[in-house]
């Protein structure tokens, strides 16, 4: 059923673009809303819930979340729904694991069960087509529409948002530009590895593509192998398993073409750059904030973190600062009366109070003994140590 | 002045390695010399380090004269052999690209390309990126910079530096490994440390192409040697200090030699599978938990089966313990907790669920390419040819194997650390590169039977 589906999906697929190739002309008449956030003004009549903060950045609607974020577009929107059932986003998630798209038509006048889907968390930013008229409810003219993010919040950037009707020429365009995407290095890849997706057919992963390719060549074999002669049967093993080797071949050229690109990444963020600008894929400057402690904090001395359990830093800092120690649970008593050093990186919440000569927390809870501040890297980074 | 220093570190264990190794061979020619000189720094590796171990225990402080005291007679040895003719420094011959066709030559051409631009990325991004992870960084790495900064263990329970600091429990083959390392190049130096991570990597490719060529030519050799370098996850860990390939690597060879050992009753193939199998105990306990879940069946059924091997099947499990009796000593003395997970874990639950979820990894996301499907085909063409060349003992140790592993996230309390993936991917590195050497050589089988 699954592989009636697939092939349904690529001769639909193929058949359209046979179609569609004289007449490919991108709608880009705008004859459909579109907005691409370029300019301050493009969040004119915008409403958002749940956001510390938003604006216009590097040519992104970019919200930073603070609770549940609830996007409603531009008022009166008046959209045709049989015409525009597309809705193309493109946008980067850095936390909200599932985007919600509501809308209320004229008929309606109240907002209607949604159209969710799981966007990617890598940083990078990707394209979604939702196909609106999925839902029964997308009818007649609609007057409202939004979107709303569940799960942690975080900063999201919104590139360009269109609702739109189909185009297989930019919907193909848009996942080859998806297929090519390199692997972003976060702390967890070392744990698991995605596989490019092929959108177009199916929503399938390349994996799982080339699983299926396999699974059909193996039944092909199957079916002549109990039909052939001893001696041809030799070649149709080696050709099966030479077909195998290409299928891996073809995975593991995308896959080193995402290896090559961290190899990039790192060169040109970390090799390249001057000391004072090096930073590194998911860690920023920290490598330079660590040159910064170990300037400025004696070896061998004995520090804390502030927030304690503050990863990814805590450990890394513990690793980079050594043969400073770390005072964590367990060495506590073993370093009792030795002067304290504590690192603050990047962190808001806590600051220095010069009133009481602690760290305070924005309460103004004090976390420290009275001491005085060694060394100050940025607004929320410094080094404190209690006298 | 320090690529050489680091060539040293690694010489050194090399020469260890290989001198027991000959030792242990005899006058029999059972290896060519690029296997030799891969089984022979692997096992070098395991003694050397239980060596500075033992050192630490009595309290010797870690130097690189006391560190590489092992060696010296091993060079006395060797000398020894090239005057009396038992080894010679001439090359092993080259046989990758001869008596190919022209298209043999070409697919062993694209091969070897592939292989090498994984490994250059590899060596580009360690050289240059500073330990990542987090387990690099709280395990692996932090507990070598200890030993390197304080020249030997601590022993004292209230130090904080006491057997590397972070997880005292955790066995020390690869930290000890890394501040040797770093005692030869006289600094800690991230690069340096972490070379060992694709040398690994590197090793494990050489070490399946000689197990495979063994019995087979050399392309389905180099191919079964790609499969496993270009595993995607594998791949990735090669460039990254982790230890999950290292355990991987030595299980392979444990299994490689254990089934030769079945085909020819050499005692040195026992001997070096249990030195493999012993040293991926002294990396990670998973080593020892994966061996005794998967191999000990098997073997213990071969035994019954074919009587008379007795006295050299036992070597195995014997040469395991001896080799890790000071850690196992020192578990005891200082009362680490033997077990990977703590008392929480020892219980029996059934979580059906976890089938879908392992099912979503093996065959949907980026970690193993098609290779779940293959090793699948490979178990069916295997029934059929499962008496031949004891592949059924081969098929069983991968299968127990994969059991030990995945059975305790299916029946355990360990679930809750399956649905996130942070360890079941790690954890099937350690098994695969063995499966891959077992399908090679069920793909290898039924060519030359059809």
């Amino acid at each position: 059923m699954v592989m009636m589906n697939i092939f349904r999906n690529i001769v639909v697929a193929l058949a359209l673009l046979l179609f569609t190739i004289p007449g490919l002309v991108h709608a880009g008449d705008n004859e459909y809303p579109v907005w691409d956030f370029k300019y301050p003004g493009d969040l004119q009549g915008w409403t958002v819930d749940g956001i510390r903060d938003s604006g216009i950045d590097d040519g992104a609607f970019v919200l930073i979340g603070e609770k549940r974020v609830q996007l409603r577009f531009p008022p009166g929107l008046a959209i045709n729904s049989e015409k525009d059932n597309y809705l193309r986003l493109r946008l980067r998630i850095y936390s909200p694991r599932l985007i919600q798209v509501f809308w209320a038509t004229q008929r309606s006048e109240k907002q209607l069960p949604a159209i969710p889907f799981y966007p990617h968390r890598d940083q990078h930013l990707h394209t979604y087509w939702i196909d609106l008229s999925e839902s029964l409810e997308w009818i007649g003219k609609i007057d409202l529409m939004g979107l709303a993010f569940f799960g942690a919040p975080g900063r999201i950037d919104i590139d360009s948002i269109e609702i739109r009707p189909f185009s297989l020429f930019s919907y193909i365009s848009d996942q080859w530009h998806e297929f090519w995407l390199p692997r972003t290095l976060l702390l967890g890849t070392i744990n698991s590895l995605s596989s490019p997706y092929i959108a177009y057919i199916g929503g399938w992963s390349l994996v799982s593509l080339l699983n299926l390719l396999a699974v059909i060549v193996l039944i092909i074999a199957a079916v002549f192998y109990s039909r052939s002669s001893r001696l041809s049967r030799r070649q149709i093993v080696a050709t099966v398993g030479m077909i195998f080797l290409c299928l891996w071949i073809v995975y593991d050229l995308r896959d080193t073409y995402s290896q090559y690109k961290i190899a990039q990444e790192i060169y040109h963020s970390y090799i390249k750059p001057p000391p004072e600008e090096k930073t590194f894929p998911a860690l920023g400057d920290f490598y330079q904030f660590v040159s910064f402690c170990r300037e400025n904090i004696p070896q061998g001395s004995v520090f804390d973190i502030i927030p304690k359990g503050y990863w990814p830093f805590d450990c890394r800092l513990n690793y980079f600062l050594y043969p400073g120690h770390y005072i964590k649970e367990a060495n506590e008593a073993y370093y009792r009366n030795i002067p304290l050093y504590y690192i603050i990186y990047n962190n808001p919440q806590c600051q220095f109070d010069p009133g009481s000569a602690r760290i305070v927390t924005m309460e103004r809870k004090a976390i420290t003994e009275k001491g005085k501040i060694i060394a100050r890297y940025n607004n929320n980074s410094l080094i404190f140590k209690e006298d | 002045m320090v690529a050489l220093n680091i060539l040293v570190a690694y010489i050194i264990p090399l020469i260890i390695g290989v001198t027991v190794v000959s030792m242990a061979e005899g006058r029999r020619d059972l290896f060519r010399k690029g296997e030799r000189l891969a089984i022979g720094f692997a096992i070098g590796l395991g003694i050397q380090t239980m060596y500075i171990f033992c050192l630490g225990l009595i309290g010797i402080r870690f130097t690189f004269w006391s560190c590489s005291a092992p060696v010296w007679p091993a060079i006395m040895v060797n000398i020894f052999w090239l005057k009396t003719g038992r080894i010679s420094l001439r090359p092993g011959s080259a046989t990758l690209l001869r008596g190919h066709r022209c298209a043999g030559k070409i697919l062993v051409g694209i091969i070897l390309l592939l292989i090498s631009i994984k490994l250059l990325i590899n060596i580009f991004i360690s050289f240059n990126s500073p330990a990542y992870f987090d387990d690099s960084i709280t395990i692996w790495n932090y507990k070598a910079k200890v030993f390197y900064n304080q020249r030997g263990l601590v022993k004292d329970p209230d130090h904080p530096d006491f057997f590397g600091g972070n997880v005292p429990k955790y066995p020390n083959g690869i930290p000890l490994f890394k501040s040797w390392i770093a005692i030869c190049s006289g600094q800690w130096k991230e690069w340096t440390v972490n070379t060992i991570s694709w040398v690994i990597y590197l090793l494990t490719g050489v070490l399946l192409y000689y197990g495979l060529r063994r019995w087979h030519s050399a392309i389905p050799a180099l191919i079964g040697a790609y499969l496993v370098m270009s595993l995607p996850l594998f791949a990735f860990h090669g460039a990254f200090a982790h230890a999950d390939i290292i355990v991987g690597f030595y299980l392979m060879g444990g299994v490689i030699f254990l089934y030769r050992w079945m085909l020819e009753r050499e005692t040195a193939l026992i001997l070096i599978s249990a030195g493999f199998f012993a040293v991926a105990g002294w990396i990670k306990d998973e080593g020892l938990i994966l061996f005794a879940g998967g191999a000990l069946v098997p073997l213990i059924l071969y035994l019954i089966l074919n009587k008379g091997s007795w006295k050299r099947g036992v070597l195995l499990p014997l040469t395991i313990m001896l080799f890790i009796l000071p850690w196992l000593i020192t578990e005891v003395i200082f009362q680490f907790p033997i077990a990977v997970a703590t008392g929480e874990y020892f219980k029996l639950e059934f979580h059906p669920e976890a089938i879908m979820i392992i099912k979503r990894f093996f065959f949907n996301t980026g970690n193993y390419n098609i290779f779940w499907l293959l090793y699948i085909i490979s178990l069916f063409i295997a029934f059929k040819n499962g008496r031949k060349n004891k592949i059924a003992y081969l098929v069983g140790i991968n299968i127990l194997t994969l059991a030990t592993a995945l059975g305790s996230f299916i029946f355990t309390p360990l679930f809750k650390w399956l649905a996130p993936g942070t360890t079941i991917n790690r954890a099937m590195l350690m098994v695969i590169p063995a499966m891959i050497f077992t399908m090679m050589r069920v793909w290898g089988i039924l060519l030359e039977e059809e």
